[in-house]
């Protein structure tokens, strides 16, 4: 059982160091394995079987992490759920993973109880769930590495979440290509403001197996996460890019501590090149951007930078590159029949590996669309350079069809973002009598008062794209909208469009 | 002291930051922000306004306290006051 391996196995190297921490507590391996092993008993003696799924709906806490840990010793499936969504989502999450219960935060409880479906529930630090730490010790089931480990739903931005079954063996793959590639170990602190009901949250679980510490923020503000820096002195963080850009933007940046921090990871979107620029120069230390999404593992690529210096200004550094892939991750692009495509030639980015997941839970319409002769599609459409560059172009979802040529919003958003007083961009496909659809870009200016002149960027679009890419209109917003895990939501976008008369 | 016709700070600085203000016409002072659809990258975004209209560090201590317009204007008010010792 690999959950209860690496608990153990940190348990009888460094019992007493510090194996995970948030704002309130924090626990060395000896009490993280005694709590866990305790807690695992009493999920099997609330009535969990091998198997049965149980849903975790919390902010950020360490006890988050102990249930992750607990379930897996005891073969239970925890299945994490957004302790914000409203009650219609969490309705068709709890639908899907039929769950035999809950733990979960009490203003979680009292505001989702109907839509948590028939099982038990258990108050997250409420008398109940403290008296889990009690539970005698009894004897485990030996859980398989094939067997499911985590259902973690998947982003409701492409339609009704689904469940991403990924198993002992997943996770164990993720600890495997992190330690490798990333150097995790011990004597590293990730300090770790995400989501734990996140796919990402494998990329802390890595870091505790390799032997690391892991301080979990309750919830991002840049102005706890730059106190924690303080406070923790991580050697690392892992961020999306909306999070280093509001911890860029907040008055305490500039006299923050930053000197434990050996390098920043980011992922779950892409990140602006002039934000990559920003970051390196601003927090001091290596970025590292990791790719992957929750079916893929989660992470399945990386590049780790040290200089902003690009071609364009005399360097090599890929920038805008995803990495290669990592340790015991294979990743092709492939065309639609499932052939591989020449370096450079767009495709779909597939992965195969042990990290990838099962499938969809319950799901098998899904899973035999998403997984094709072994390879996981992800929806990415990219290229691959002949020493294995990964540059990832658009969600093939988000394709505009422009009299019946293809248009990626990425191509766009790159050439854009690029341009002097751009801070942030987004492209999204408007409907055009003429042409069907049309790309509209929204633009963002770094400086509001000095906003880009629209035909300088339309210029510059006509300089580098197809004059079929370039876009229709050119609009000035205040912000891009985008999810928690800083992904813009295109939807949002086009409900503010009109069609496009062109 | 604000009245129906005359937003209250808090709430004029909310009503910047949101995406869709009509969330926040109707809101009474004591509501909480986050249950009335408020989302959190909202608030990220209300403590850098906040930071930026005080000139001032907010200190991390006070971002609970954000969670409603009354607590949004307290904290302007200890800012403009001076009472605030980041």
């Amino acid at each position: 059982m690999w959950m209860t391996q690496f608990v153990r196995r940190q348990r009888q190297v460094r019992p007493d160091a510090v194996a995970l921490a948030d704002e309130n507590r924090e626990l060395t391996w000896g009490l993280l394995d005694a709590r866990t092993d305790a807690l695992a008993a009493g999920l099997l003696d609330l009535g969990a079987c091998p198997g049965d799924r149980v849903v975790v709906c919390s902010r950020n806490r360490a006890e988050v992490i102990e249930l992750y840990i607990a379930a897996g010793k005891a073969g239970v499936i925890v299945c994490p759920v957004n302790p914000t969504f409203p009650a219609p989502e969490v309705e068709h999450i709890v639908r899907n993973a039929d769950p035999v219960g809950v733990i979960a935060e009490e203003a979680v409880i009292d505001r989702l109880d109907p839509a948590l479906g028939a099982g038990w529930r258990v108050r997250l630090g409420g008398a109940q769930y403290e008296a889990l730490y009690e539970t005698p010790p009894r004897a485990l089931p030996p859980a398989r590495l094939d067997d499911v480990f985590a259902l973690v739903h998947t982003s409701a931005t492409t339609g009704l979440a689904k469940g991403v079954a990924l198993t002992h063996r997943a996770i164990a793959a993720g600890y495997t290509a992190t330690a490798a590639d990333f150097g995790f170990g011990p004597g590293q602190v990730m300090l770790y403001p995400c989501p734990l009901f996140h796919g990402s949250m494998v990329v802390p679980l890595a870091l505790l197996a390799a032997g690391g510490t892991v301080v979990v923020q309750n919830e991002f503000t840049p102005q706890r996460f730059l106190a924690n820096l303080r406070r923790f002195r991580p050697t690392t963080a892992f961020l999306v890019p909306s999070m280093i850009r509001f911890a860029m933007m907040a008055k305490a940046f500039d006299a923050a501590d930053l000197s434990s921090l050996r390098e920043i990871i980011f992922g779950g979107a892409p990140m602006p090149r002039e934000l990559l620029r920003e970051a390196l120069r601003r927090f001091g230390c290596p970025v590292r951007n990791s790719y992957g999404l929750s079916e893929g593992g989660p992470i399945a690529t990386a590049l780790y930078t040290e200089s902003d210096l690009d071609e364009a200004g005399g360097g090599t550094t890929p920038l805008h590159s995803s990495g290669r892939m990592l340790p015991g991750c294979h990743i092709e692009v492939l065309d639609d029949a499932g052939a591989p495509v020449p370096a450079g030639e767009i495709g779909e980015v597939c992965v195969r590996g042990d990290g990838t997941m099962q499938g969809y839970w319950r799901d098998p319409a899904a899973t035999a669309a998403a997984i094709r002769d072994g390879w996981l599609r992800t929806g990415d459409l990219g290229h691959m350079t002949e020493d294995g560059l990964i540059y990832l172009i658009d969600r093939r979802g988000d394709v505009v069809i422009r009299g019946g040529q293809n248009v990626y919003p990425a191509e766009i958003e790159r050439v854009l973002a690029a341009q002097p007083g751009v801070r942030d961009v987004a492209v999204v496909g408007a409907p055009s009598a003429e042409w069907g659809q049309v790309p509209v870009a929204f633009v963002v200016a770094a400086d509001a008062d000095a906003p880009p002149p629209i035909p300088a960027l339309l210029a510059a679009c006509a300089a580098e794209l197809g004059s079929y890419k370039r876009p229709a209109d050119v609009r000035l917003v205040e912000e891009i909208p985008r999810n928690a895990a800083g992904k813009i939501l295109r939807k949002v976008l086009k409900q503010q469009l009109q069609p496009a008369a062109v | 002291m604000s009245d129906s016709t005359d937003p209250s700070p808090g709430r004029r600085l909310l009503l910047d930051v949101v995406e869709s203000p009509g969330l926040v016409e109707g809101l009474s002072a004591r509501d909480d922000l986050l249950s009335a659809g408020i989302n959190s990258g909202e608030l990220i975004r209300l403590a850098l306004a906040i930071e930026e209209h005080t000139g001032e560090p907010l200190d991390d201590e006070l971002l609970p306290t954000l969670c409603t317009i009354e607590g949004i204007d307290q904290v302007l008010e200890q800012y403009s006051v001076g009472r605030v010792v980041p």
